[in-house]
């Protein structure tokens, strides 16, 4: 469902962060850290082609915000972006790991902006999210409907803050593990 | 999901909601093991693997079960989930104590500064912010994930998936690959078989040590290569921004 106006509508929420980007900043300086910023903003739209309605919602410091209008489409588009970077990572190109948080509910555009609880329980996977990870919620990988669903296994509950029902996660199986 | 009711159960108030004992006949069938998920907050729980065919769940709580999955919702005050042996569990809480016995299937658990304990699984997943996790007699994939918090493991006999921002995770008689990345933490692992090792971190400390006389072969050093090489045991990749990261054998 594409973002119009101010009404409410559902898709998928999908939050990037860079794993000890911080750190990686104070030890090689403001420039090469804003090339890494760059190139996964490069990687983000690159995997964005394809999926219809999708968009850069904003970056926000080490991390983005992305939007889809769909959960078949939230899951390849975070999965083609997490190959890439992991790519990246493998061959030398790209110095830091990423972690993903996706979740599939209501929102409500706000300008360039989606807000609501959806934003909140996306932000909440990416937190707990390990290094070349990628966690779902159970609703993402229910909106699939029919569709065929990624393997994944199970994380468990977590509570986010304004839900009063704990948000069940898991985390999605990537295809054979690579050496760094 | 529907809601069963339960057999010898004290219940009060409305929905199915069980104060007392609440027993959940599982078809007994030997290929069929069910699941088990719980979400506590800030009290006890427990989960016990016992040689039995159904799952016994004691305490004030919430209680659904389709006959495969039961899924167990924490009202208040302590918890024990008594469940055939093998059986699948996905716990959750907040700052309450959590303690897994098996042997049991796959054990996935997560706490924001809760206490955790799991002992005897074919596979876990763990997963605190600042909370503390001991695990002990995994058979295969051990996958642990913590912000600031301490996980000790002790006997992983699959791959160890370890990551840490500013916390510590030990890892003793490891006895698969290792993927291990910290930030700022520490990692300590000891290695009790020649196997594969991924190593990264940004500026803390990860240290892997090998059985005695293993030879590991470190790309950046020896040339690279898709796989072993012929006279070496194991591979090492290990990569820093400004931390430290050493892999000897002992």
């Amino acid at each position: 469902m594409s973002l119009s106006g101010n009404q409410e509508c559902a898709g998928a929420v999908l939050f990037t962060d860079l794993v000890g980007f911080t750190e990686y900043n104070e030890s090689v300086g403001d420039a090469a850290a804003l090339q890494v910023l760059d190139a996964q903003t490069h990687m983000a739209t690159a995997a964005l082609k394809g999926c219809a309605g999708a968009r850069i919602v904003k970056e926000l410091g080490d991390g983005l915000m992305l939007w889809f209008a769909n959960a078949a489409d939230a899951i390849d588009g975070a999965g083609a972006l997490l190959d890439a970077i992991e790519h990246a990572r493998h061959d030398g190109s790209f110095p830091l790991a990423v972690r993903m948080g996706l979740h599939f509910g209501p929102v409500i555009p706000r300008g360039d902006d989606v807000v609501g609880l959806t934003v909140n329980i996306a932000a909440r996977l990416s937190d707990i999210a390990g290094p070349g990870e990628l966690l779902v919620s159970e609703a993402t990988i229910a909106a699939l409907g029919e569709l065929p669903t990624p393997a994944v296994c199970a994380v468990g509950p977590i509570a986010v803050k304004g839900i009063r029902e704990p948000i069940w996660v898991h985390c999605v199986e990537r295809a054979g593990e690579e050496l760094l | 999901m529907a809601t069963v009711t339960p057999a010898f159960a004290w219940l009060h108030g409305r929905g199915p909601r069980t104060y007392g004992r609440f027993v959940a006949e599982l078809p007994v069938d030997d290929v069929i093991i069910g699941s088990i998920r719980i979400a506590a907050g800030e009290d006890r729980i427990e989960v016990v693997a016992e040689p039995r065919d159904w799952i016994e769940v004691t305490g004030p709580a919430q209680v659904k079960t389709d006959g495969s999955m039961t899924t167990v919702d924490q009202v208040n005050g302590r918890i024990i989930a008594r469940v055939p042996l093998g059986t699948d569990v996905a716990i959750g809480t907040t700052s309450g104590r959590v303690e897994v016995v098996g042997p049991l299937g796959e054990v996935a658990a997560t706490t924001t500064t809760g206490r955790i304990s799991i002992s005897g699984a074919t596979s876990v997943d763990v997963r605190t912010d600042t909370g503390t996790v001991n695990v002990s007699e995994v058979g295969h994939r051990c996958r642990v994930r913590t912000r600031k918090g301490k996980v000790v493991i002790n006997d992983c006999g699959g791959h160890a998936d370890l990551a840490t921002d500013s916390g510590r995770i030990d890892v003793t008689e490891a006895n698969g690959s290792v993927t291990a990345h910290c930030v700022t933490g520490r990692i300590v692992v000891a290695m009790d078989s020649a196997n594969d090792v991924a190593a990264e971190t940004v500026n803390g400390r990860i240290d892997v040590s090998l059985p005695p006389g293993i030879r590991a072969y470190n790309p950046e050093i020896d040339g690279l290569q898709d796989l072993t090489p012929e006279g070496y045991d194991c591979t090492v990749v290990a990569r820093s921004v400004s931390g430290r990261v050493t892999v000897e054998p002992r």
